[in-house]
């Protein structure tokens, strides 16, 4: 039973360095077993790299890699026990669906016959039976990207790595795909790290998301803490464009602020923010307009109104700076010019240290 | 692979080591390795292997090879080969490759090279043979252990597949091209008896028939220039004519720009001499016309360097179309739109976007003349350059090895001189985009002027050179040019006749021996060539090392060192023990694949560039190691490119001759060689019926190999196949 306590993989201070570029910066973590777990964070930020050092494709310039409790960090890509979903699928061109699926198990040393029977099996799992003598020049984008998951998973690896699997797919189908992907994770219990860079596709699928900034780790915990919670404005900017503006902090608690935002006094959660200079994130969806004016509201100017179908976008000008907000409920879009009154629901903000 | 592999991979290496110590024959004797004559004198002679001549043959210096192989069994017992244990065995065998250094310099054809052993051991015999198989079976060897011990001590992520191959590339380029280099420079420096005398090297480097007006290097400038400049501009109205008119010639022009490729690089002058020669037809038209003596202008500047333009002119408009074609059509067509007309259209954004092209097409033209041999040698006359003049330093009356060591040193350094001004070129500036045509909306058509002056050159200019080489096909079925046009088969006859007798077919034309020498020697050449560049492309591209930059420049300049220069240099570095090869077929292997691995590298590089990276890491993520990887995923997919070096490097084996004529021998003789050598001697008839059967011979491998593999594949790769000195 101790086997199963040990942590999947676990990072100790792991830095990656090319010359004088810092790609990882001394970053700890652990993934426990049978969760999804997302690296999330803009380009350049260290997420690829991360992934690729679980892989064992490149080789951290310092710190440990333990995967399943076993000392990998300096063990090559072909002797851990990982497998990856490239972004771009890397299905081998000259090789049959079938023989790709089975490659993997071949150069474990399995009888051909035996592996092709098993990548059989695995090909009906994802919905690819009877496609198995196709090569992938003949596939769809979407049935591509199933065979590419479908070699990965036939290997039962310990950790199975997604790099960007849904950025050569259209919009349409990314979100079914996404939720395939999330679906086969469960169903067979597998550890899975996935590196995206959309916030969106990570809070979708994710049980619990890393975000890294500058090769980093700038936050990370479940979803709906990272959503709820950001811990600075990168994060709270990164986790759907939240506005951030500056506050006075009145009362801090244990867990709880009192916060003057304008002439609106507010009591909000927090984390671990000291005395001092504050500022307050705001969702674009936690923002209510009236186009009246309410006295215990923040009063403002509309100088931007977008009608979008299903909801409306506005940009408000305030005395604690111009705000960004989605409206949901528009009946109908209040025009440029009015002079509007802001109230905000208080699990849409949370309290940051000022940067 | 599993560690016990690993283990069982590093021990192979080991019996090998010691396969080549106990075993092979450690000298070298004159009827070559596969003769098995070694067997008489084994173990105890000089066919024995190093134990049987160090106990039974008295030459114990020989026994202490023994000692580093039998401790490098140590570290690679240990259970897990890794940083410590890597580095013994890494030592041990690089202590094995030292010693085995020492003895080799300690002993020249004389005897010692020093005092302290020959006191130890005694005099040794006058006649000493060089390292053999043995040598090279154990020194391979313990190189690969230094790259198994080094791949565990961590260098290249540990994978010792691709260190192995790195020590490889990097020993055979020491061995072949930086070893023999320094040995040239060092000769330099010495007088004809080998005795190190450093003022010699300054009284050579002095003569003024190197640097005095009308002296070899300001010769070899000037033609350099002027057959760069010529055949520049000749291309640029070639390609401007494919490219932007309606004109039909496109496969006219295709076909020729593979001519000199397979066509032997001296036939161009072969063909001038039989035209405008004392007894040219052209000149026997003038003279029958005008009564006008046409004399010898041929021979000299005015005829190397009209040879050149022909030969050259084809290999720049390679480089020059693919420039042309390149230029984005939407650059022109917003000039257009910007009121600009097409003249203007043409001067200010067609020819400047075409400029690094033009400019790389002069240097590969400037470079391709300063290495050409053969046509100065046939119609230079007085007119030397430095190619030539270094062959006649070696085989000329007043033999002297410094002088032809020091006019080697300096064609070096000008050919490096300008291969770095080529690479700054193309580095900053390109403008072309890598994709052809983009899509949508063809080129601009030229402006009137300048396509009436580009037809006006190209026609006849293309017309010329069909007519040279038409030259040398039909110029082997006449009796005697010049003199006597009567249709005959003789030359034939005295070159591949063949009579049937009872014990089956004799090859008793004159040609055949050097064809049959020439066509196994390229046979054994191309896939050495082949694989050779494709390695050196595959650490190149896809290999993160230490010292990759010096890696890359080292091997990138041994692909652009002169012919001439890699003959001399191995004439003075492989004639004497301890590498005893001139002479030898093996050797001529050898100069076929450093000189004609540039363009492999090339193609491979291009190939790998197409091909995803992720590709091989998804391979490796599947279990499957390098070596496996580079078995089931790359040489699957780098077929075309594998196929495409093996056939250059057949091609331009068979062609060459600047390196191979100072290292061929009575017995070792290629068929260019021999032709050049019918030529000299005034037999024009047999040198160009021989010549075009060789171009014939060229043309019909390289249509069957495209009609095997098929158009569809290859099509776009042959450029790269042919482009050869881009």
């Amino acid at each position: 039973m101790t086997q199963t306590q040990l942590p999947a993989v676990e990072f100790r201070a792991v830095a990656k360095r090319y010359g004088p570029i810092v790609a990882v910066d001394s970053v700890s973590f652990t993934i426990e077993k049978g969760t999804l777990v997302t690296l999330l964070g803009p380009s350049g930020c260290g997420k690829t790299s991360t992934l690729r050092l679980i892989a064992g494709l490149d080789r951290a310039t310092e710190g440990a890699i333990l995967i399943n409790g076993v000392d990998v960090t300096h063990l090559s890509a072909t002797d851990r026990d990982v497998s990856m979903v490239f972004q771009s699928y890397a299905l081998f061109p000259h090789m049959t669906v079938l023989r790709n699926v089975a490659y993997g198990l071949i150069s474990s040393g399995k009888r051909r016959p035996e592996a092709e029977e098993q990548a059989r099996e695995t090909l009906t799992l994802v919905g690819l039976g009877g496609l198995e003598d196709r090569l992938p020049s003949e596939l769809s984008g979407g049935q591509q990207q199933r065979v590419a998951v479908a070699r990965a998973i036939v290997l039962e690896p310990a950790v199975l790595l997604f790099d960007e699997p849904l950025s050569n797919l259209d919009a349409r189908l990314r979100r079914h795909v996404r939720d395939e992907i999330r679906d086969l994770q469960q169903r067979l219990g597998l550890t899975a790290v996935y590196v995206t860079h959309d916030q969106v596709e990570a809070l979708a699928v994710s049980d619990r998301i890393i975000v890294m900034d500058q090769g980093r780790i700038a936050q990370q915990g479940s979803p709906v803490e990272l959503y709820r919670q950001p811990a600075n404005r990168f994060i709270a900017g990164f986790m759907g464009e939240a506005n951030v503006v500056a506050a006075r902090l009145e009362r801090l608690g244990a867990v709880e602020a009192r916060v003057q935002l304008g002439n609106v006094s507010l009591t909000l959660p927090h984390r671990d923010v000291a005395n001092g200079p504050i500022e307050v994130a705001i969702r674009p969806e936690a923002i209510r307009l009236e186009a009246r004016s309410i006295n215990s509201a923040l009063p403002g100017r509309v100088l931007r109104a977008v009608f979008l179908g299903d909801h409306a976008e506005y940009t408000v000008s305030t005395e604690v700076g111009d705000l960004f907000i989605i409206d949901r409920l528009a009946d109908n879009l209040i025009e440029i010019g009015t002079d509007v009154a802001l109230s905000f629901s208080p699990s849409g903000l949370a309290v940051l240290p000022s940067a | 692979m599993s560690p016990a592999n690993r283990r069982i991979v590093g021990f192979g290496w080991l019996a090998l080591a010691w396969i080549g110590f106990v075993l092979l024959p450690w000298q070298g004797d004159d009827a070559g390795i596969l003769a098995f004559d070694w067997t008489k004198t084994w173990p105890s002679g000089t066919g024995g292997s190093a134990l049987g001549q160090a106990l039974f043959g008295g030459r114990y210096w020989l026994l202490p090879l023994a000692l580093p192989i039998a401790l490098a069994a140590i570290p690679l017992r240990h259970p897990q080969l890794g940083r410590a244990t890597g580095l013994a065995l890494a030592a041990c065998s690089l202590l094995a490759l030292a010693w085995l250094a020492v003895v080799a310099l300690s002993i020249d054809l004389r005897g010692w090279t020093w005092s302290v052993p020959q006191e130890l051991f005694g005099p040794l015999s006058r006649r000493n043979p060089g390292l053999g198989l043995g040598a090279f079976v154990y020194a391979f060897a313990a190189l690969m252990l230094i790259c198994r011990g080094l791949a565990a001590y961590g260098v290249c992520d540990g994978d010792f597949f691709v260190t192995g191959m790195l020590g490889t590339v990097v020993a055979t380029i020491g061995i072949f091209v930086v070893y023999p280099l320094v040995c040239m420079g060092v000769s330099a420096f010495q007088t004809p008896r080998g005795a190190f005398a450093p003022e010699m090297f300054f009284q050579r480097l002095a003569n003024p028939r190197i640097w005095a007006p009308g002296g070899v290097v300001l010769n070899t400038l000037l033609l350099g220039i002027a057959s760069a400049t010529s055949s520049t501009f000749l291309a640029l109205t070639f390609a401007l004519v494919t490219d932007r008119t309606a004109f039909f010639g496109r496969r006219v022009l295709r076909f020729l720009s593979i001519l000199p490729i397979i066509a032997p690089p001296f036939v161009v002058g072969l063909a001038l001499i039989l035209l405008m020669g004392r007894n040219g037809a052209i000149n026997k038209i003038l003279e029958w016309a005008f009564g006008f003596e046409g004399g010898r202008w041929i021979y000299g500047f005015p005829g190397v360097w009209f040879a050149q333009t022909l030969s050259f002119t084809p290999v720049a408009y390679l480089v020059l179309i693919g420039v042309i074609q390149g230029i984005n059509p939407a650059l022109e067509e917003a000039a257009q739109t910007l009121r600009a007309g097409p003249g203007r259209v043409f001067r200010t954004v067609t020819l400047p976007l075409a400029l690094p092209g033009i400019a790389n097409a002069f240097l590969i033209g400037f470079i391709e003349s300063l290495a050409d041999f053969g046509n100065p040698l046939l119609l230079g006359g007085d007119f030397q350059v430095l190619a030539t003049s270094i062959y006649f330093a070696i085989v000329g009356a007043r033999q002297d090895r410094g002088v032809a060591a020091v006019l080697g040193l300096i064609l070096l350094a000008i050919m490096i001189a300008v291969f770095v001004l080529q690479r700054r070129t193309l580095a900053n500036k390109t403008f072309v985009t890598i994709a052809g045509k983009g899509q949508g909306g063809g080129s601009m058509p030229l402006p009137a002027g300048v396509r009436w002056t580009c037809l006006a050159i190209a026609i006849p200019w293309a017309a010329l050179t069909l007519v040279i080489y038409g030259m040398i096909v039909f110029g082997g079925f006449v009796e005697n040019w010049g003199l006597n046009h009567t249709v005959t088969l003789k030359h034939y006859i005295a070159a591949f006749s063949v009579i049937s007798t009872d014990h089956g077919l004799r090859f008793t034309g004159q040609a055949w021996d050097s064809l049959f020498t020439t066509l196994k020697l390229s046979l054994i050449a191309a896939p050495l060539t082949a694989v050779f560049g494709l390695m050196t492309a595959y650490l190149l591209a896809r290999r993160r090392f230490f010292g990759r930059t010096a890696f890359e420049i080292g091997t990138l300049t041994a692909a652009a060192i002169p012919g001439t220069v890699l003959g001399i240099a191995y004439i003075l570095a492989f004639n004497n023990p301890p590498l005893e090869l001139v002479q030898t077929g093996l050797i001529v292997v050898i100069s076929f694949m450093v000189r004609n691995m540039g363009p492999g590298v090339r193609a491979g590089l291009a190939t790998l560039a197409q091909i995803d990276r992720s590709l091989e890491e998804a391979s490796l993520t599947l279990r499957s190691g390098s070596f496996g990887t580079v078995c089931r995923i790359l040489i699957p997919l780098l077929r075309p490119a594998i196929l495409a070096g093996i056939v250059y490097g057949f091609v331009s084996a068979m062609t060459s001759i600047s390196a191979v004529i100072f290292l061929v021998s009575p017995g070792v003789m290629l068929s260019t060689v021999y032709i050049v050598n019918l030529a000299e001697a005034g037999t024009y008839g047999v040198a160009i019926a021989y010549a075009s059967v060789l171009i014939v011979l060229m043309l019909a491998v390289i249509t069957g190999i495209q009609f095997l593999i098929g158009e569809r594949r290859l099509r776009r790769r042959s450029v790269v196949v042919l482009a050869k000195a881009t």
